[in-house]
């Protein structure tokens, strides 16, 4: 996930800067000289990824050569320093996490990694495991060196997930602003779609590999249509609405415009919505009132239905977020000082990274695509409460009491 | 044991990435050209191309019945098998998506299917609950392609006031391959 920070800086640097400036990007070489300072005596990591996997000491080796670029800090609790090797370590058990940890080194890319405390979260415990649900971790691309941070909750639960988690913010967003230095398209690429399909991708494989249930629904949505995998995320936060495909990076002003159009029909909908739901709990009022309908019955229903009612708010300030966002992108579009941007969008669209980076994706969700229908499960549902009345038996009981003689509307 | 050979092949075909982008060129095909697709009072329409197939769109509220012509020059399926064995055929997780019945079809009888798919999500970045809505589908026959009709109502509450698969029904009735 690129973090919200990350997108806080996108958002004020677009508004306020005539055009944005970066340090000219290193040379390899350049970046070579300096990691060779930062490595333990052994010099530079000359290993291959098949080495690695082919014994534990060729794991280790690659590892400890991980490690001279990727600063664990463990915030004074050893414990939290231990479970980040651990978790490092487990990626490399996975045939992609070794590719990648090998490029991460020939990149010269760096990282700090620690655990954060990420707000909200709570740790619980579902189906007699312990979860949460807030954000796992996210990746500060911009800093120097880039940090990522892991949700502290980690320690407790989901452990399996945390090296896919990390393997996304490493490898997926951290090397990749590495990589698009050196193609010197670092002002662009995090306007492209493909940086955090990219990094889906990347922690979805390492996952796989590591024999583990594929249980994310946008990795479902990216294998079965990547188009809607990117009409979905671009209304799901306003960072990703402002995302371009290649095309689009040529001239983004019409793609904005749909995309606010498309938030301002979605942003009519919910008052239809919240419309809808009270609808339903008048129905279930009557139904339990006047014709007696045990209440216990429609527990489950009331409560989705409460849950719906309750969500709006949250969905209608995103949406918001999202127009404001797009506005204020459309208005950058006509503005004078938006113009080196759009140009400068419009001369890396062809880039030679942008077109690689959509090679190396194919390649992998090829590989993935044959992982996740070789090993497919069934949705893990909370066990439901006995005697209650479903949406299609509500459905039917409202239809017949419609055409009954009772004459209540509702 | 037939099915079992034929299923590793067509896992592999299925497992086609997704992500390529529709090659430029051609103009997109009018679906129009090949099918009478019934249009219902109220629903807006839009043609587009969905993986590198001409669909179109009718929607009313959340309401939507599309009509995709697959097979075709740029479609990621060549035939009607690779859909059903790939990922748009398939609920999340992977299970195959289950057999509700039959109908006629412009004078054929096809399989109608059901499936779940993912609706309101949270970011990506965050594990928690997320919705699952029923997608209705079925293959049609045309020629030497074919068309994948398909029904959803993108909510878990149901629409009180418009019965969407009674429309979904009617708009199978009428629908009709063209003679080419």
């Amino acid at each position: 996930m690129k973090i919200p920070r990350l997108f806080s800086l996108l958002f004020f640097c677009l508004l306020a800067l005539p055009a944005w400036q970066f340090a000219p990007a290193q040379t390899l070489e350049e970046q070579s000289a300096e990691a060779g300072v930062l490595f333990d005596g052994e010099g530079r990591y000359t290993g291959t990824a098949a080495e690695a996997g082919s014994s534990a000491e060729g794991k280790a080796k690659l590892l400890a050569a991980l490690k001279t670029r990727v600063k664990i800090k463990d915030r004074g609790n050893p414990a939290e320093g231990e479970r980040l090797n651990a978790i490092l370590s487990r990626i490399l058990d996975a045939p992609t996490g070794r590719q990648l940890a090998t490029e991460f080194l020939a990149e010269g890319a760096r990282a700090e990694i620690s655990f954060e405390t990420i707000p909200d979260t709570k740790v619980f415990e579902l189906n007699g495991k312990k979860t949460f649900w807030t954000s796992g971790g996210h990746a500060h691309t911009a800093a120097n060196p880039p940090e990522v941070h892991l949700n502290e909750a980690y320690m407790q639960a989901r452990q399996d997930e945390a090296p896919i988690t990390m393997a996304h913010e490493l490898f997926g967003h951290t090397l990749e602003r590495k990589r698009a230095e050196r193609y010197g398209v670092q002002d662009t690429y995090i306007f492209h779609q493909n940086e955090e399909a990219n990094a889906g991708l990347v922690g979805w494989t390492v996952g796989a590999e590591l024999g583990q249930k594929i249980d994310n629904a946008w990795a479902w949505i990216y294998m079965a249509n990547a188009e809607d995998y990117h009409r979905r995320l671009k209304t799901n936060m306003a960072y990703y609405a402002g995302t371009l495909s290649s095309d689009e990076m040529k001239d983004p002003l019409p793609a904005y415009q749909a995309r606010l159009a498309d938030t301002d029909k979605t942003l009519l909908r919910l008052p239809l919505r919240r419309e809808k739901s009270e609808l339903w709990l008048r129905i279930i009022d009557h139904l339990i009132k006047i014709h007696q309908m045990a209440e216990a019955a429609f527990k489950t229903l009331l409560e989705e239905t409460r849950a719906v009612l309750d969500s709006i708010a949250g969905n209608e300030n995103r949406l918001k977020d999202i127009r404001g966002y797009l506005t204020a992108l459309i208005e950058k579009c006509g503005a004078k000082d938006g113009q080196s941007w759009l140009a400068s969008l419009r001369e890396k669209a062809d880039n030679e990274y942008f077109r690689e980076r959509a090679r190396v994706m194919d390649e992998r969700a090829d590989a993935l695509g044959k992982m996740m229908l070789g090993r497919t499960w069934e949705g893990e549902q909370p066990p439901a409460r006995p005697g209650q009345v479903t949406w299609p038996q509500l459905e039917q009981i409202w239809k017949t009491e419609q055409a009954s003689a009772c004459g209540w509307k509702p | 044991m037939k099915r079992l050979l034929i299923l590793p092949l067509l896992l592999l075909a299925a497992a086609a990435p997704a992500g390529k982008e529709a090659p430029a060129g051609k103009p997109m095909e009018k679906i129009l050209d090949f099918a009478s697709i019934p249009a219902g009072e109220g629903w807006t329409k839009s043609e587009k191309a969905e993986q590198g197939d001409p669909q179109l769109r009718q929607e009313k509220g959340l309401h939507v019945i599309t009509a995709r012509l697959a097979g075709g020059p740029a479609s990621r399926y060549k035939k009607p098998a690779e859909f059903l064995g790939g990922f748009e055929a398939r609920s999340i997780g992977g299970k195959p998506a289950e057999k509700t019945g039959t109908a006629v079809v412009s004078g054929a009888r096809v399989v109608l299917y059901k499936r779940k798919v993912p609706g309101a999500l949270p970011p990506p970045d965050e594990s928690g609950p997320y919705e699952t809505i029923l997608e209705h589908f079925c293959v049609v026959p045309a020629g030497k392609r074919f068309f994948i009709l398909s029904y959803s109502y993108g909510d878990t509450t149901p629409d009180p006031s418009f019965d969407g698969e009674r429309a979904w029904r009617d708009f199978l009735k009428a629908f009709s391959v063209k003679k080419r």
